[in-house]
């Protein structure tokens, strides 16, 4: 069986491919502001998944509001706050 | 006047208006290309982007589904709805961004577009084509559906189902085919705070009359339904997990891997509107509902039993509020059905002429691929109507199928996006797989670990999607230049500023 020998042109090719793929790959935020707000938008996110695991009950009325829907509520619009501040500051 | 005859006035008057507006978009076009036809030339402002997003967002689930689903499953419906969509508006400026900007770049106007060239593969832009056309049916074909329902209730049956359903259909086709997209965002602007104020009042006015306001009705419920209060409801279906599937589903589903939603980021005039939007657009569609969660889980606690929960709304509206009153809310719901059907029909249109047949005949002119895209929503809407003629029973079942069946191109979609190691061979059989999955899943009932279908088969998709990439070769540097290097670029950070 043949064995093919590879040229230089491509292992320059794949070391700039692992290059790139280094330089180009990143998913966490790049600012303090950004790190606050992904937190917060987790942290919000986990309150109810798996938050409702303890936070799941009627109990305490709030205001004549069962406890979960006061809950989620809250939450979710921490979430629709952060993402307007983001908005304002941090995305462009 | 008779009842029925002062409901169809109110409901022809506001297909009249819906078929005058559509037409004033078809009249505004720019020119007869292509990108006009299915993009608006990239031109839409605040309010079209807004009002399109958040209309079509917003079907026949929101004005009928949702009060079934409340009446049924109680508070579950706030830990799905509301995160679905507020995370999916994040998730909509943190994709959107990206994809307005490839689009722009290279002329990009459907995901095939941008998924094919990244990954080089004519095969899976024309299976992505054909895929996501596919799940736009049962899509269309629920809000056809739900337009019969509500005009022969509406009109005390005097227009059958079947009329209601392709009659309002047809009105959507005949804008959708002449005006493409400027007549989808131009309706979805009136549609939208049409619906809005309609559901809101609507439900605020019932929650009065028949609960005695809201503090009211939240005791009743604690009085009469307990259960409704607390996951999973009373029918013990929407555990946690079940739940937390349906979140991640719906959110990718609907707000960034849905081709019409696609679609609209590469429409965004600027990357200033697109981001208001996508932060803005919660409030609108969390909002729409603060008054039904008190009126669909009251009315199980004053009324259990009901047959049909889907039709709370529209029955105690009209056994309990005048015709007019009753009627006009009706129009809002029908608002949300055509705003729906009349984007996911425009989408499909581009999908299958420009990923499908564009693909095949690299040739195709701008008209011909509009002709292309015409017949091709043509077709959809013939199968689509079809389909809604045989009465679908279950909306809930629809929907998980065609926003599961949409989510499955949110693996590759990343990769294009954000992940340049992601390769064709990881995404075609990552995409294959979920499908297969999806479909097996859904037609089989099977939810494994009390999960949606949908869920199980983008976390197959993802498993398949990352371990086939790291087995293969990377996409070359060509191409991760063209995409990843041109976002981190100078240039793309000053086509944001723009």
């Amino acid at each position: 069986m043949e064995t093919r020998i590879k040229t230089d042109e491509e292992y320059d090719e794949k070391a700039e491919v692992e290059r790139l793929i280094k330089k180009h790959t990143y998913i966490m935020p790049r600012t303090k502001l950004g790190w606050v707000l992904s937190s917060i938008i987790i942290v919000s996110f986990l309150m109810v998944y798996p938050g409702l695991m303890w936070a799941n009950t009627a109990y305490p009325f709030i205001l004549g509001m069962p406890f979960t829907y006061v809950w989620l509520t809250f939450w979710v619009h921490v979430i629709m706050a952060a993402g307007i501040y983001a908005a304002k500051k941090l995305w462009i | 006047m008779d009842q029925a005859v002062i409901s169809i006035v109110i409901v022809v008057l506001f297909t009249f208006i819906v078929l005058s507006i559509g037409m004033f978009g078809w009249a505004k076009k720019m020119d007869t290309s292509a990108q006009d036809y299915f993009v608006a030339s990239r031109t839409l402002g605040f309010a079209a982007l807004f009002f399109t997003y958040t209309a079509t967002y917003h079907s026949a689930s929101a004005f009928l589904g949702t009060g079934g689903f409340l009446y049924a499953h109680g508070i579950s419906y706030w830990a799905i709805g509301p995160y679905t969509q507020t995370i999916g508006g994040i998730l909509l400026y943190l994709f959107g961004s990206r994809i307005w900007l490839l689009g722009k770049k290279y002329n990009y106007y459907t995901p095939g577009d941008l998924l094919g060239a990244f990954y080089e593969s004519k095969f899976l832009k024309v299976l992505t084509g054909i895929v996501l056309a596919a799940f736009v049916i049962p899509y269309v074909q629920l809000q056809l559906a739900g337009a019969g329902w509500i005009t022969e209730f509406v009109t005390f049956g005097a227009v059958p189902y079947v009329w209601g359903a392709t009659g309002l259909g047809l009105v959507v086709l005949l804008y959708v085919y002449l005006g493409g997209m400027r007549s989808v965002a131009w309706t979805d602007i009136f549609m939208g705070v049409f619906m809005f104020f309609a559901i809101v009042v609507g439900g605020w006015y019932l929650t009065n009359i028949l609960l005695g306001g809201p503090t009211q009705a939240w005791l009743t419920i604690e009085d009469r339904t307990p259960l409704q209060l607390v996951l999973p409801g009373a029918p013990g279906y929407f555990t946690l997990p079940m739940a937390f599937s349906w979140t991640v589903i719906i959110t990718i589903g609907l707000s960034v891997a849905a081709p019409h939603v696609i679609m609209r980021m590469f429409s965004a005039t600027s990357i200033r509107i697109l981001k208001w939007v996508a932060v803005l657009s919660p409030i609108f569609l969390v909002w729409i509902y603060i008054s039904y969660v008190w009126f669909g889980m009251g009315t199980r606690a004053l009324y259990p039993g009901i047959e049909f929960p889907d039709e709370i709304l529209p029955r105690f509206l009209f056994e309990h509020t005048p015709v007019v009153f009753a009627a006009l809310i009706c129009a809002g719901g029908l608002a949300a059905m055509l705003s729906t059907a009349n984007s996911q029909l425009h989408a499909s249109g581009a999908l299958l002429s420009r990923d499908v047949y564009n693909t095949i005949n690299k040739n195709a002119g701008e008209k011909q691929l509009v002709t292309v895209g015409r017949v091709a929503i043509l077709i959809i809407f013939v199968f689509s109507a079809f389909a809604a003629i045989q009465k679908p029973p279950l909306l809930a079942m629809l929907i998980a199928l065609a926003t599961g069946g949409m989510a499955q191109i949110f693996p590759m979609l990343f990769g294009a996006l954000f992940w340049p190691r992601a390769t064709k061979a990881g995404a075609i059989s990552g995409f294959i797989v979920g499908t297969i999955i999806m479909v097996w899943f859904e037609l089989g009932g099977i939810n494994l670990f009390g999960m949606m279908p949908g869920f199980w088969a983008l976390a197959a998709n993802t498993i398949v999607f990352v371990v086939v990439s790291y087995s293969t070769r990377p996409q070359s540097a060509h191409i991760i230049k063209k995409f990843h290097g041109f976002l981190d670029s100078e240039e793309a950070k000053n086509m944001l500023k723009l």
